[in-house]
């Protein structure tokens, strides 16, 4: 993971990227329009594109980053934009981009989001085997690995969705109750030695209705009505501290994954390890 | 609908006619009980069948023919039978889209046409024409009368049930020969028949034509009517407008006649008898004890002229027989007004800006005279008047001068200045927080708008004085001017500034982006390598250049009221509009609850989001000290409205002052703590856009506002 493609139309600012990522020691090569983006995407394999969504052109940053997608699936896609456009998180959350940043944002922010996607990888496995053994599962199998991919897909998402500020927050609550729920589920058939096939299968059914019901909130924009709390419910400031969090980067989009299942585990086996019960307090406290 | 009561009405004479008809040609029912069936029959078929034939088919006409065929009824009977039938069913059911009337004529036509022919030609030979009658005569009408209802294009079959339906007439005429009674057997068929010939995909077609056909309509009517009530609106505005004009064209004109106060005071009566004809206008001087009236006039308009006057206030009476109203003009007396017609809202309004000015003209011929009397006793005295009237010349071209001012301190130096000059004395003024030297020992004040002028005045001749307070009324009228001024420029500023916050905000972010991240590299470049660090700041001046060209663009473009309005969500505008707030929400622990469905809308999303934050904001402070404070904004769709409810459950506005929270300037926080515009400048804002901003209080005792707008279909 090193080529990063910067594509921003503002001189400045484009400068600023280049040097603020080349700073990290990428090699880094910068496009200032959807064309010369293209071009170069076609030349050469990157790991990683930065994108700015509003230009002038054939197509937008996010139309860039569509195409450059079809020819190399696992890219890495940073977007970085100024305006309140309703329907960019949409298209975003469609081509599951890894970040959305907001401008005006400073140094910091551009170069850990860079960080985060690049160790997100390795960050993963990480936390499968930290999850792992949480559950005392035995070697992970097929049909699991299947499973933790759609969940972790899904969690992706949230993850967006709320980075990129596509939801109201009574929404997200909802959603993340709804998924709460799936986590029960899912730990259930993670905690069973042999996963049957038929529940894996109700399962990802599952998940993949709650992602339609994610990227569908994310185009209505309704409102929805504030939902009844009870004591296995996250309460409502708890969650609005959490979304703070994801919306300031301090849980990544891996970490979402171990913050549902530690919310969801009984709280002695949380304690018993530090290392859990750390994580758990940066997360929820 | 007035085209459904005149069918009503229609239907109706044509009934009694015919009933009428019926009994005074001699041509009776054999028996009262046949014409009670035949009513009751033709009664139950129609009713029955209408909403299946829906007004494109008459099941009058068949039932028509099979009535004919009796030979103890009369023709006018038969007919009467049918016309009260349709007349009942065009007054209970809801007519078609083509309308009462056209439906009356589509039912009616053929079968008045059926049933005579079936008398003169008999049932044999009527068959070919009852079948051109009854299926292709309501067919063309229809498509005649309402070519846009597509009701001619049926299917073949339908053509050929109707003809069925008419053969069953037929058919009940034939038995009906052998007795009434039989008639009946008939019905089962025929009411099968519409049933099945009405049902299923083509009953639905026409159902749903119907409804878009009638909601088309409807809006047609409304979005004509709303153009009515906008333009009678802007109408109103400017007749009163024009109004002013005139009254202030009027008094300035009788000003610069060089009357007597008494002289200006008659014009001006005379001007407000030519404005209002028929009215009884007249002066009342003040005598020792209040009033005095010149003729006798009525006890209660005497209390009344007396409390107008105790209190300086207008006095205002509408009565059947028309209005009464006193007007007080301070110092003098009041002026009567007894009018015969009731005085229209509008008419006050300009009566009231009348006696604004005229009260003020008044005041100025008053100085005038007054000056110009002591000047003649200075004369008649025999002093030298030339250096007085040279410098009174001077003074008053000053007048010129204050008029091209705006700012209330320049005014007031002015006045100081050139009454200083003028008296030779040391001169101070103070007004509305400006203070102009300082008052001499042993001065005399003057007031001045509400502020205070002062000036050493022993030994002032009288003409000086009178000059002086001339001068100086003069200067109090340019201050008033300044200060309703100084109103509207804040006013519209603040206007503006919540129009632009919004779209500024978004336009800036790149540039600002880039000025924190060049910061950023440029401290940490600072030490190892400078000259980098130089070049970042170099990118970052770049930026605020660019910051500032946006700036000035937005400023250009927020002057032209109306422009930047675009299609937007509602639920956008809230949020954003929550975000705003949200901190000092939180803060004080009030929650904030959205709910209810969202609608595109076509405004400024920046202005409406002002009017969002400003009823927030009121509803935070009204909220401080109530326990479990909460706001509720809840959107109802009522097409074709968009309502926004923002509702709290503090303690609401107190109902001396409902009347008026959307005045300008009017505020109910300290002094220096709200200017009173932020209800004013939001309802301007939602008629500006063709909505509403309305006040009613909650349920529970909370504030509720309500803000309208037409919802946006594409």
């Amino acid at each position: 993971m090193n080529h990063v493609l910067v594509l921003e139309d503002d001189d400045s600012l484009r400068e600023l990227l280049v040097d603020a990522v080349e700073s990290q020691d990428y090699e880094v090569t910068a496009a200032s329009s959807a064309r010369e983006a293209l071009l170069l995407g076609r030349e050469k394999e990157y790991d990683l594109v930065i994108s700015d969504i509003r230009m002038a052109g054939p197509t937008d940053g996010l139309g860039v980053l569509q195409a450059l997608k079809q020819q190399h699936p696992a890219l890495a896609c940073i977007v970085i934009t100024g305006y309140a456009d309703q329907t960019a998180p949409l298209r975003a959350l469609q081509i599951r981009v890894d970040d959305y940043l907001y401008k005006p944002f400073e140094v910091h922010d551009i170069c850990q989001a860079v960080e985060r996607v690049r160790k997100s990888r390795s960050q993963r496995s990480w936390y499968r085997q930290v999850m792992s053994r949480v559950l005392g599962q035995v070697a992970p199998d097929q049909a699991l690995a299947e499973l933790q991919n759609a969940r972790e897909a899904c969690l992706k998402s949230l993850f967006l969705a709320i980075r990129s500020k596509v939801h109201y927050a009574e929404t997200a609550l909802a959603l993340w109750d709804a998924w709460e729920e799936l986590e029960v589920d899912y730990l259930k058939i993670a905690n069973t030695s042999a996963i049957t096939a038929e529940a894996a299968k109700r399962l990802l059914d599952r998940y993949a209705l709650w992602s339609a019901r994610l990227s569908k909130e994310a185009e209505n924009k309704s409102f929805v009505s504030p939902s009844q709390r009870s004591p296995e419910k996250v309460d409502r400031a708890t969650f609005r501290r959490f979304v703070e969090r994801v919306k300031q980067a301090e849980v990544s989009a891996e970490e979402l994954s171990l913050a549902v299942t530690l919310r969801r585990i009984p709280p002695e086996r949380r304690q018993l390890n530090s290392e859990l019960e750390g994580l758990y307090k940066r997360m929820w406290a | 609908m007035a085209e459904n009561s005149v069918a009503r009405m229609l239907g109706l004479v044509v009934c009694v006619a015919l009933i009428a008809g019926s009994f005074w040609s001699g041509d009776r029912p054999a028996s009262p009980q046949l014409a009670i069936l035949a009513l009751v029959s033709s009664i139950i078929l129609e009713l029955r069948a209408t909403p299946l034939a829906l007004g494109y088919f008459s099941p009058a006409c068949c039932w028509a023919v099979a009535l004919t065929g009796l030979d103890q009824l009369g023709l006018p009977w038969v007919l009467a039978c049918l016309a009260c039938a349709l007349a009942l069913r065009s007054a209970i059911l809801p007519a078609s889209p083509n309308g009462a009337l056209a439906d009356l004529q589509v039912d009616l036509l053929p079968a008045i046409l059926c049933a005579v022919a079936a008398r003169t030609l008999g049932l044999m030979w009527g068959i070919p024409f009852f079948w051109l009658a009854a299926v292709s005569l309501p067919r063309l009408l229809t498509r005649w009368m309402a070519p846009r209802s597509r009701a001619g294009r049926d299917r073949a079959t339908l053509t050929l049930e109707q003809s069925a339906l008419v053969s069953l007439g037929l058919c009940a005429a034939v038995l009906g020969r052998i007795h009434p009674a039989l008639m009946l057997a008939t019905w089962p068929p025929i009411l099968g028949l519409l049933r099945a010939a009405y049902t299923g995909v083509e009953l639905d077609e026409r159902r749903a034509q119907h409804s878009s056909l009638r909601s088309a309509r409807n809006q047609v009517q409304f979005q004509e009517k709303m153009l009515g009530q906008t333009e009678e609106r802007q109408l109103k505005l400017q007749r009163l407008l024009d109004a002013r004009a005139d009254t202030f064209e009027l008094l300035e004109t009788l000003s610069a006649q060089g009357l007597s106060e008494r002289q200006a005071l008659d014009q001006a009566l005379k001007a407000l008898r030519e404005k209002l004809p028929g009215a009884h206008c007249e002066f009342v001087p003040l005598g020792p004890s209040g009033p005095e009236f010149s003729s006798p006039v009525a006890a209660e308009v005497r209390i009344g002229v007396q409390s107008a006057w105790a209190q300086q206030e207008p006095w205002l009476r509408d009565l059947k027989e028309g209005s009464q109203a006193a007007w007080p003009l301070p110092h003098r007396g009041l002026v009567l007004i007894l009018v015969p017609v009731c005085l229209s809202a509008e008419l006050k309004h300009t009566l009231q800006v009348f006696f604004y000015y005229l009260n003020v003209m008044l005041d100025r011929v008053r100085h005038q005279e007054s000056l110009v009397q002591a000047l003649n006793i200075q004369a008649a005295l025999r002093k030298d008047l030339s250096l007085a009237v040279t410098r009174l010349q001077a003074l008053l071209q000053g007048a010129g001068e204050l008029a091209s001012l705006v700012q209330p301190r320049e005014i007031l130096q002015l006045t100081v200045d050139r009454a200083a000059h003028w008296t030779g004395r040391e001169c101070a003024a103070a007004h509305a927080g400006i203070k102009l030297g300082t008052p001499p020992p042993g001065a005399m004040a003057f007031p001045l708008s509400g502020g205070e002028f002062t000036i050493a005045a022993e030994g002032l001749e009288e003409a000086e004085v009178e000059a002086l307070r001339l001068w100086l009324l003069l200067a109090g009228g340019a201050l008033e001017r300044c200060q309703a001024q100084a109103g509207l420029v804040q006013s519209s500023k603040l206007a503006a500034i919540g129009q632009l916050a919004a779209g500024v905000a978004h336009e800036l972010n790149t540039p600002l982006g880039s000025i924190s991240m060049a910061w950023d590299l440029a401290m940490t470049n600072l030490q190892k390598n400078p000259e980098k660090a130089a070049a970042r700041l170099q990118t970052a001046r770049k930026s605020i250049e660019q910051m500032r060209v946006i700036v000035s663009k937005m400023l250009n473009y927020s002057r032209e009221s109306g422009e930047g309005r675009r299609l937007v969500s509602m639920a956008e505008i809230i949020q954003d509009s929550v975000q705003m707030v949200d901190q000092s929400f939180q803060l004080e622990g009030i929650e904030l609850i959205l709910e209810g469905e969202d609608a595109l809308v076509q405004v400024n999303a920046g202005e409406i989001q002002q009017v969002l934050i400003n009823l927030l904001v009121n509803g935070r402070l009204a909220l401080a000290g109530v326990s479990g404070p909460r706001i509720h904004i809840r959107t109802v769709i009522q097409p074709p409205w968009l309502e926004v409810r923002v509702l709290d459950n503090g303690p609401g506005v107190p109902d001396e002052v409902v009347d008026r929270i959307f005045d300008p300037f009017f505020t109910t926080r300290d002094v220096g703590a709200g200017v009173g515009l932020g209800l004013s400048i939001s309802r301007e804002i939602l008629v500006a856009h063709g909505g509403e901003l309305n006040y009613q209080p909650a349920p529970g005792g909370g504030a509720c506002f309500v803000i309208k707008l037409p919802i946006c279909e594409e």
